[in-house]
């Protein structure tokens, strides 16, 4: 079966663009426009094997997604990646104390994003 | 001070300095006079008090003509001054109303460019996204042929796998068959061979029965001439006569038997013949074993070229496949570029709030320069404005082109890997 991949940004082209990357991947995909949204869902029951979210968004930021996530249960270890354009190294050691199991700058070619997910996904 | 200032100031100074003169001028003349006349001078000697009026106002009087022509110069200069003050002013004011509707309107225009700018952010998202939708059935149709061909090739190569080995089968039961025709064949020759020869034996046999029943007829014929001769010989010839019977008797049942014979050779030569005539056909109908082996052959031609285009497709379909994993390779290099957007329209979207903060800070200005008593500073300028963007850009390249175009160092640190997993 294949797994789920939770995506999170607020630009429209970005959740187009990387839910077909995936797809092509051979993931399942499930997309929300910002922090809220997405947590919203992982209180509904979602259950993703790894959530891709942007930093700089409205209502709620990737950081605090972040930070929330980590907090619900059954939801301390998977991994998740930010994709952002966000470059500042006090937001990267921010986001790796908040819990983040990576950090991606945007953009970034869909093969190599695809490499990553599956290094932190065995047997997909 | 400014040039009008300063002028203004001289005049002012030379009045007063001219009317200081004159007045310390006359008091300082009355003052001597008091001292060298006495207070009595004045109503003992009036024309001397006259002169000494007339001398004490006189520089008075000097002095105050100098200075009502210095002040009336003054007044002119002053006045002219004012004209031009009143002119400059007036030009300063009209100057400043002027920029300052110029200023006002500049809300329009940087809201209609803030849009400008919204807009095209807008066009290039709809385009984008179209763009990603075509790419999207594309990849969808490229993936529902791929199935089908995979479906092809699973089916083609249970399809070939079978055929080879019923092509091989096949060829084992050719090879049995067309060594059991040959067998057969040799067969059909042989047998052909033997029944003809066993026609000849019988062809050969049919001049013996004429002889033996030429023997029996003439035998018979003896029998008859004995039995004549016995009869003619009387009691001597009894003995022959019955010798005679006897031989007669046997030349009957020697004609009788070589009739049997002949007929039945007869039969059996016929039969023969007609035995013969179903080998000779046989072995005529061995050419259709020669037809039947040529469809053997074209059929045994037809598996190893039914084998042979299915591993040419079976390779098509490989090249097929790795084709669609390059298109698909390309379509996620294409996704990734796509993004490119995004990275635009933040940039852009900062933009926009710059040019915003702009606009407020302008109207801020047109409205500063209204107020009664403004000292003409700031709380905040275009210089500080400019340096905190500094402090709030995302990317690296915005911080790249700010230190291009205005110069100085980033405070921030702006490094790191493109990817980087903790």
């Amino acid at each position: 079966m294949a797994k789920t991949i939770l995506i999170v940004d607020d630009s429209a082209t970005m959740l187009m663009s990387l839910k077909s990357s995936l797809i092509l991947g051979g993931f399942q995909v499930e997309t929300a426009s910002n922090g809220q949204q997405a947590l919203d869902k992982l209180k509904a029951g979602l259950k993703p094997s790894l959530i891709l979210t942007d930093i700089n968004m409205p209502v709620m930021g990737g950081l605090e997604l972040i930070e929330k996530a980590r907090a619900l249960p059954g939801c301390r270890f998977f991994p998740i990646l930010t994709l952002t354009t966000e470059s500042e190294a006090s937001k990267r050691a921010e986001g790796k104390r908040l819990g983040a199991t990576g950090w991606l700058v945007k953009p970034i070619a869909g093969g190599d994003l695809l490499k990553v997910i599956k290094q932190l996904l065995p047997g997909t | 001070m400014i040039g009008s200032e300063l002028r203004l100031h001289r005049i002012k100074i030379r009045i007063w300095t001219q009317s200081t003169i004159g007045f310390i001028c006359s008091v300082l003349l009355g003052i001597a006079l008091l001292f060298t006349q006495g207070s009595s001078f004045i109503p003992n000697n009036i024309r001397i008090a006259g002169l000494i009026a007339l001398v004490s106002v006189a520089p008075f009087l000097v002095t105050q003509w100098w200075n009502w022509m210095g002040a009336k110069r003054g007044i002119s200069e002053m006045w002219a001054f004012g004209q031009s003050s009143f002119e400059d002013l007036s030009r300063e004011r009209a100057v400043h109303k002027a920029i300052e509707v110029d200023l006002k309107d500049c809300k329009p225009y940087i809201d209609v460019m803030h849009e400008q700018i919204g807009g095209s952010l807008a066009e290039s998202e709809r385009e984008i996204m179209a763009l990603i939708e075509q790419l999207n059935l594309l990849s969808a149709q490229s993936s529902q042929q791929m199935e089908r061909i995979t479906n092809s090739v699973e089916s083609g190569k249970t399809l070939a796998e079978v055929t080879s080995n019923r092509a091989e089968r096949n060829n084992l039961l050719i090879f049995t068959l067309e060594t059991r025709l040959q067998e057969q064949a040799s067969e059909m020759r042989e047998n052909y061979e033997q029944i003809r020869l066993l026609a000849d034996d019988v062809v050969a046999l049919t001049p013996i029965i004429q002889v033996i029943s030429s023997i029996a007829k003439q035998t018979s014929m003896l029998a008859l001439n004995a039995g004549i001769e016995a009869a003619r010989a009387g009691n001597a010839g009894r003995g022959f006569s019955v010798v005679a019977d006897v031989v007669r008797a046997l030349s009957k049942r020697s004609t009788s038997a070589a009739a049997d014979i002949a007929e039945k050779l007869n039969t059996t030569a016929n039969k023969v013949s007609a035995k013969l005539l179903v080998a000779q056909k046989s072995l005529e109908e061995k050419h259709g074993l020669d037809e039947l082996q040529e469809l053997i052959g074209d059929l045994t031609q037809m598996q190893k070229d039914f084998a042979d285009s299915s591993r040419v497709q079976l390779d098509v379909i490989s090249d097929v496949e790795a084709g669609h994993q390059e298109g698909v390779n390309h379509l996620l290099a294409a996704m990734g570029h796509i993004q490119f957007q995004d990275v635009m329209r933040q940039r852009m979207e900062h933009v926009q709030q710059a040019l915003v903060e702009m606009r407020n800070h302008l109207m801020h200005l047109t409205e500063a320069q209204d107020k009664q008593g403004w000292d003409g500073l700031f709380d905040t300028t275009f210089k500080t404005l400019l340096e905190s963007h500094l402090n709030n850009y995302r990317m690296a390249s915005q911080t790249v082109t700010h230190l291009a175009v205005a110069g100085g160092a980033s405070k921030s640190d702006t490094g790191g890997p493109a990817i980087e997993l903790f």
